[in-house]
């Protein structure tokens, strides 16, 4: 085997201890697993599965109709909500929920009034009911983008003829998106939804702020509050299955009905003009979402971070900020590096087992960063026991601990994130070197000479870009960080998530608002590449 | 003259296909000599072009050179080894580059002069001088392609092999371009290999063809041989209009309508062969006649025959005449 071949193999087998960790976990029971089972398992179960139905209904609402509106009708501010639809995405779940975890408490004297006149039940529904509704609200604002997104690709896409065949056979623009549109983007919709339960079942700082105990938060209190590892990695393993068993319906039914998602003609269906009344009822329709998702918790960051500023700069932020800038940076550009040995290697070798060991080290970010978090941490711990072992047999000085160390985290990083930078890279130099490292070899330089003089030099905006995307991916991480973080070790998530734990919510403004205009830098970068793709 | 390139026995099936790409191909090539295959695209013809690269590897079969075996049984030797130079379909210039750069890439461990000299000599042959500091995207499609080969050419490769280098140029600049090329690659006595689905610019260039099709070799033979003897329909009609003729004894031969002379009374002294016009066509060139045959000597085999009319033989549809071969 040559040394691509066999570091990609190693890459691959690395990503493979922790995620092998939480599947063999599944068959070993910790000493609470009987009293999980018999008591709270449920309701994470049942508190995932509600949080997702509801945020999935509530972001075909917020998305579907602008999609079609978008693409299909010209109003003011069509051009505007085209790409603002997409800034949601740039505040992740939990700082959302830090601006709208107020109003469970501006409610209370609602409540109380609720407790007096109907009695306990009716106190305890409602109360419940805020939260999860407020909860669900805030996610689909914040990742109805994901679905934003696909849907809108799909319609733009759609065969132009196909739409305009239904309208000369008599149907107007809204019968066309029924009968038509929305059946041809079912593959796409399903695909934007799939992001959105993965995000949510991810998600950790928000469902713990609105107590809302999903299994990523069950794995938290079964670690920490309960002590017990085995049956954190247990609940780990099935929250895998279940998030492996959704992405394969999704694949199935992708596979089955992939229609004429990618038509040859490429002339956008022309838009229908809206009248006076349609562009007021369109722009509102669009604003929504826009409100919920973007201006209303940003608007409030920054009146809290005006507020608070010198505050928190006195405090020992300068510092975080610095670690957290550092340690994302560094993680991001090695993770684009080892993005470029698959890809390459996966050029120099086009084999079918190349390929697959390739697709398995880029499964990572399906599993939410808690699962890789516990695998991590369980694997490390047992290669911690085994060298300490080996190690005090040996008669060898003090052993080197690998688990709660910064290797640690930042491996977990690469587990999760590889992903983001694989997708572009190997975008980048299909697109771009064509076959020209092939020429390069044929001239008498090898595979590494080819690499770095033609294939690096040539994609040098791809690499930066990728690892643009992985650091803001790293920096606004919440779960795997919160597990594997070194003590007294802090990121701007957890600096933030911390202050908003201790009660300190206008602090948290600050750190949330950098991570959100990372987030933002994050999606004009996407965009860019979204376009090269449809050029 | 001594064998540079041989294949024996090469096999090759790629990845999801059903069919081999090239099919147990034992083909040798002599030094300073330029073969040209011909065939359809997705004939296999591209890939035996690779697989002499080494940009694949074959199935089965052995590649060796020099005697020297550089795929198969065992052995391998990768591409940037085997000193081949390759011209590709879209030039596979590297747009980084300055053309002086992209010459030079492949001269290694030589001295500073000499890879500034060989540079000047290589673009002063493709008739590129003073474009030593352009970019690539800045030449015209036919400055393109001599750049290739002259980066092909530098390191002095002991054998180019040309993938479809005309198929990206205009009619008119192809023509030019391609004596053009033939006159270095003989100036160099390079061995080549060109690749190409155009008889013409096969024949133009080629010493010998090559004819492929689905993996394997037709035939092998000079341009004459094959336009004159085209072993099959296939090969025959590589080249234009060709007239299946079976005669009583002598199995079946394809001869070009130049070839065959249409004529309204019988030859004299010669064995001509009774038809009907079955449709005359003018193509403003000359007038084609097609013609059926039912004698008890020659046969079209149920193909009916195209003839070119000559001047004053009057003959339309329907009518009766004679054929007589050249």
């Amino acid at each position: 085997m040559d040394p691509w071949s066999a570091s990609t193999l190693f890459v691959a087998l690395l990503i493979l201890i922790p995620l092998a960790t939480v599947v063999i976990g599944l068959v070993q029971a910790g000493p609470k697993w009987d009293h999980l089972a018999s008591t709270v398992l449920w309701t994470y179960v049942w508190n995932t599965v509600i949080l997702v139905g509801t945020v999935s209904i509530l972001s075909l609402l917020f998305a579907l109709p602008q999609a079609w509106l978008v693409s299909a009708f010209q109003f003011p501010g069509r051009k505007f909500f085209e790409w603002a639809l997409v800034m949601p995405l740039a505040i992740p779940t939990y700082v959302a929920a830090f601006v709208y975890f107020q109003h469970t408490e501006a409610a209370i004297p609602a409540l109380v009034e609720i407790r007096k006149s109907f009695g306990v039940d009716a106190f305890i529904w409602s109360e419940k009911i805020l939260r999860y509704g407020l909860l669900s609200i805030l996610m689909a604002g914040v990742l109805s983008p994901y679905l934003y997104i696909s849907a809108r690709t799909s319609f733009s896409r759609q065969q132009r003829a196909t739409i305009e065949a239904a309208r000369t056979l008599g149907r107007g623009p809204f019968s066309v998106f029924f009968t038509v549109a929305l059946p041809l983007a079912r593959p796409a919709i399903v695909a934007g939804l799939s992001l959105i339960l993965m995000e949510v079942v991810n998600d950790y700082g928000a469902v713990h702020f609105f107590g809302v105990p999903t299994l990523t938060e069950g794995i938290f209190r079964t670690w920490f509050g309960l002590g017990d590892r085995s049956s954190a990695l247990r609940l780990a393993g099935l929250v895998m299955l279940a998030v492996l068993f959704v992405l394969l319906i999704e694949r199935g039914q992708r596979g089955k009905a992939r229609f004429s998602e990618f038509s040859r003609d490429q002339s956008p269906t022309s838009r229908v003009k809206l009248g006076a009344g349609g562009g007021i009822v369109a722009m509102t329709v669009c604003l929504i979402p826009l409100v919920i998702g973007l201006i209303y918790p940003l608007w409030q960051l920054i009146g809290w971070a005006v507020m608070t500023f010198d505050t928190v700069i006195r405090n020992t932020f300068r510092e975080q900020l610095l670690h957290s800038l550092l340690l994302s940076l560094i993680t991001a550009a090695v993770l684009t590096g080892i993005a470029v040995l698959l890809v390459y290697t996966s050029r120099l070798h086009p084999v079918r087992w190349i390929r697959g060991i390739i697709r398995f080290s880029t499964m990572g970010y399906a599993a939410p960063g808690a699962v890789i978090a516990v695998g991590v941490m369980v694997s490390f711990g047992m290669i911690d026991r085994g060298v300490k072992a080996g190690s005090g047999w040996l008669g060898l000085a003090d052993s080197p601990f690998i688990s709660g160390t910064i290797f640690a985290i930042c491996f977990a990083y690469l587990v999760r994130f590889l992903t983001v930078a694989y997708q572009p890279v190997r975008a980048g130099m299909t697109r771009v070197c064509g076959n020209l490292d092939e020429a390069s070899r044929t001239m008498g330089h090898s595979p590494a000479g080819t690499l770095f003089r033609i294939n690096i030099p040539m994609i040098r905006g791809t690499l930066l870009a990728a690892t643009m995307l992985v650091f803001v991916d790293i920096l606004k991480e919440l779960p795997l960080t919160m597990i594997l973080r070194p003590t007294n070790f802090e990121t701007l998530s957890t600096t933030a998530f911390g202050y908003a734990k201790e009660g300190r919510i206008h602090e948290c403004s600050v750190p949330s608002l950098i991570i959100i205009a990372a987030g933002a830098i994050g999606l004009f970068i996407l965009n860019r590449f979204m376009r090269h793709k449809e050029a | 003259m001594s064998l540079t390139l041989e294949f024996s026995s090469v096999s090759k099936t790629y990845r999801g296909g059903t069919l081999p790409a090239v099919n147990d191909v034992s083909l040798s090539v002599e030094e300073g000599e330029i073969v040209a295959l011909v065939g359809e695209s997705g004939s296999g013809k591209t890939t035996l072009l690779r697989l002499a690269a080494g940009l694949e590897t074959p199935d089965s079969g052995i590649i060796s050179v020099d005697g020297k075996i550089v795929a198969g049984d065992g052995a391998w030797v990768p591409p940037e080894k085997r000193n081949v130079g390759f011209v590709f379909q879209d030039g596979a210039l590297f747009p980084h580059l300055t053309v002086a750069k992209n010459v030079a890439y492949g001269l290694r461990g030589r001295s500073r002069e000499q890879t500034q000299a060989a540079v000047d000599y290589m673009l002063a042959m493709v008739g590129l001088n003073g474009f030593h500091d352009r970019f690539p995207h800045a030449l015209s499609g036919g400055e393109r392609q001599r750049l290739a080969l002259a980066r092909s050419l530098a390191p002095h490769p002991k054998f180019v092999l040309l993938d479809e280098p005309f198929s990206n140029l205009d009619p008119s600049l192809r023509r030019s371009l391609r004596e053009e090329i033939q006159g270095i690659l003989k100036k160099v006595n390079a061995t080549a290999i060109l690749v190409t689905h155009d008889t013409e610019d096969a024949a133009a260039v080629g010493d010998r063809m090559v004819v492929f099709r689905e993996g394997r070799i037709e035939q092998i033979g000079t341009p004459g041989e094959l336009y004159r003897e085209p072993k099959n329909g296939y090969c025959a009609r590589l080249f234009g209009p060709s007239n299946r003729v079976k005669m009583n004894g002598s199995g079946v031969k394809w001869i070009r309508p130049e070839h065959m002379r249409l004529t309204v009374n019988k030859p004299e002294g010669e064995s001509g062969v009774p038809v009907r016009v079955r449709g005359i066509q003018d193509t403003g060139r000359h007038r084609e006649a097609i013609v059926d045959c039912h004698s008890s000597t020659h046969d079209g085999g149920g193909e009916p025959w195209m003839l070119i009319l000559e001047d004053g033989q009057d003959l339309k549809e329907g009518s009766e005449g004679w054929v007589s071969f050249l």
